[in-house]
């Protein structure tokens, strides 16, 4: 297995250079440099941008800068790893919806932030923390001959890459229940030592609320609250109790969780959120309800989950979920959902553009995303920052390998971009009628 | 103080905190009286207990609004004109008012350096929440009236005052419960010693009180 490591800077400074050593036990390593200087230990091999798109071999991408999305996705040749070290939220629009496109294309999300780490377990499966609460060894893996003793972390997460490759498709969510169930003894034991606490006792909650220990959770987040409202604690409705209506919702009791929920909505805008799940559960429309109140707490694995159930009307269930796709930056999936229906209003338009646009982009199509920005552009301007960034993408790279940008991706004839739904024989918008989308009748 | 009370509210539940002389017996006569609890022992030094006695026995009538008022407190006229329009609505949770320290009869107030608690408010109108967790922190002294997690709803901080006439009493009875406190707490180790001290200046620095107008 050859194994692609797209890093953030050069080796001296990778913050993951050990796993990259480990990998070397999992297959053959290659590090992305341009730098004539660059020097790496072995058995980590140095390859270029250009040796990687010539490559036919499989391929493990490990991805270790957002800026490397696009290029890692459309080049990938099968799982995709994001290794990220922290990328603060005050880094920039631009790369703050680089984490988010890359979260969502990756197999495997891996992260040092509890924080991201936690966030993304609830959108997605196959997150792991790059932490562990036993600093004893786990075992050991050999490496050039040598016996290397891994970390509890490290050895999930080289099981969890084992998995991946072995698995069709690639799969490794049963690494993130692990680990979701290790830290709670963990923060149990830090819970007894510290007493009730309001962000100890609302992160045990929170990984009970992951692995279905729900009246821990609901009994532990009270508690959390408890402690915020002690210590004045500001906003806490709706930091700390609002997490409750999820947990209610969990637990089957709808009327339960819109009560809290509408407790802890206190603007206009959460008034309003609140007015329209009162207004769905009247009607008996229980799953959108449920979808939205999980969607609310930020919990859009369940949002989706709630969504795909029989008694969801079509046509609504379908706009919902697209924009819970596309909150998630999950381009392909959601882009799969549009329909003539979803493209009436210039709004709509607009918004269905942009998503292909993004979808694009992700599959390295440069001259298919420009082409739809363009589109997004004739209503809002705004749309061209997009066509931007790609250039300020190209350049950032460069600094990452000290390389000039490769250009654009060709497209395969297998690419053909995603057209909305139509009838057979229909035009709309100068598309060519005889282009078949997928799933088009 | 229970007549006035009865021109604004629906009903009136009591914690009688052991007293030994005939407050049952008088609380009882009231109408709007649907709940008498009384402790067999004195809570005042579990103030945890006492609270959550008083917080539980309210709640158990499945109110809609909770005012919580002691004893020795009125609200002025105004408030109590405003009471059904402060509730009367959907924008806020909760209601402060501000207290005022009436001093030796009821026509003046206090005001000094220990003694402003009207520059504060107070909140003791609450919308009551059964799915709110209420629990009161474990503490003896110094608890708020209302439990804590109602402090993170939305509120109003109103300018309506309430009359409290724990001092309003002669000097004689004064001297009683500065005797009182000095005897239950001599290092100062639940309040301040020189706020204990302050109950018996001779002349303390007194303002009207001008009731607003009908």
């Amino acid at each position: 297995m050859e194994i692609v490591i797209y890093p953030d800077g050069p080796w001296s400074s990778y913050p993951f250079a050990r796993l990259a050593m480990l990998l070397a036990s999992v297959g053959t390593v290659h590090y992305v440099t341009e730098r004539s200087d660059e020097r790496l230990p072995a058995p980590i091999l140095p390859v270029s941008r250009q040796e990687i798109r010539e490559a036919g071999t499989p391929l493990l991408t490990i991805v270790s800068h957002p800026y490397w999305t696009y290029e890692a996705s459309s080049l990938a040749r099968g799982p995709l790893v994001a290794l990220l070290p922290d990328f603060p939220n005050d880094r920039g629009a631009l790369i703050r919806r680089c984490v988010k496109e890359l979260s969502a294309a990756a197999d495997l999300l891996c992260t040092a932030s509890e924080s991201f780490f936690l966030e993304q377990a609830f959108r997605r499966d196959a997150v792991l923390l790059l932490s562990g609460a036993d600093p004893d060894a786990a075992g050991t893996v050999q490496v050039q001959g040598i016996d290397l003793e891994v970390r509890d972390y490290e050895a999930l997460f080289l099981r969890a890459v084992r998995s991946l490759i072995d698995t069709s498709p690639p799969s490794a969510g049963w690494a993130t229940h692990l680990q979701l169930h290790l830290r709670i003894p963990f923060y149990e034991e830090l819970r007894r030592t510290l007493g009730p606490h309001e962000t100890v006792s609302f992160l045990l909650g929170s990984y009970e609320y992951l692995t279905g220990r729900l009246d821990d959770a609901e009994a532990h987040v009270a508690e959390a609250f408890h402690q915020a409202c002690l210590n004045r604690s500001p906003g806490s409705l709706a930091s700390h109790f609002r997490f409750l209506s999820a947990i209610a919702a969990r637990k089957g009791d709808l009327e339960g969780a819109l009560t809290i929920y509408g407790i802890s909505a206190v603007t206009d805008s959460e008034r309003a959120d609140y007015s329209v799940l009162l207004q769905w559960a009247n009607q008996g429309r229980f799953a959108l309800a449920l979808s939205g109140l999980y969607r609310l707490n930020d919990d859009s694995r369940n949002a989706l989950a709630q969504l795909r159930t029989p008694e969801s009307d079509i046509e609504e269930v379908r706009r919902i979920e697209f924009q819970l796709l596309t909150e998630s930056a999950r381009w392909d999936e959601a882009c799969s959902l549009l329909s003539p229906s979803m493209r009436q209003t210039s709004e709509q338009r607009r918004i269905a553009d942009l998503a292909n646009g993004f979808r694009c982009r992700l599959r390295g199509q440069r001259h298919e995303a420009i082409s739809w920005f363009l589109r997004a552009a004739e209503t809002d301007s705004n749309a061209l920052a997009h066509i931007l960034e790609i250039k300020a993408i190209d350049d950032e790279l460069s600094g990452l390998t000290g390389s000039p940008a490769l250009g654009l991706t060709e497209e395969s004839e297998d690419d053909a971009p995603l057209e909305p739904r139509l009838p057979a024989g229909s035009q709309a918008d100068g598309q060519q009628a005889d282009r078949d989308a997928p799933g088009s009748e | 103080m229970l007549s006035e009370l009865c021109e604004f509210v629906d009903e009136i539940v009591v914690v009688d905190d052991a007293s030994t002389d005939r407050t049952p017996e008088l609380v009882l006569r009231c109408p709007k009286v649907v709940k008498l609890v009384q402790s067999p022992e004195p809570l005042f030094a579990q103030e945890w207990k006492l609270r959550s006695l008083l917080w539980e026995t309210a709640v158990s009538t499945d109110p809609d609004w909770l005012l919580s008022v002691d004893a020795d407190e009125l609200y002025e006229a105004k408030a109590r004109r405003s009471m059904r329009t402060l509730i009367d609505q959907d924008r806020y949770d909760w209601v402060a008012f501000r207290f005022f320290d009436l001093w030796g009869g009821t026509t003046h107030y206090r005001e000094d350096e220990l003694w402003n608690i009207h520059r504060r408010h107070q909140m003791t109108l609450v919308r009551y929440m059964p799915l709110l967790p209420c629990p009161y922190p474990k503490l003896h002294h110094h608890l708020p009236r209302i439990p804590p997690a109602y402090h993170a709803l939305p509120g109003l901080l109103s300018e309506l005052r309430v009359k409290h006439l724990g001092w309003a009493g002669d000097w004689a009875d004064r001297v009683r419960k500065y005797r009182r406190y000095k005897a239950n707490d001599p290092e100062g180790r639940f309040g301040s010693l020189d706020h204990y001290e302050s109950i018996l200046d001779p002349e303390p620095n007194l303002i009207p009180w001008r009731e607003d107008a009908e």
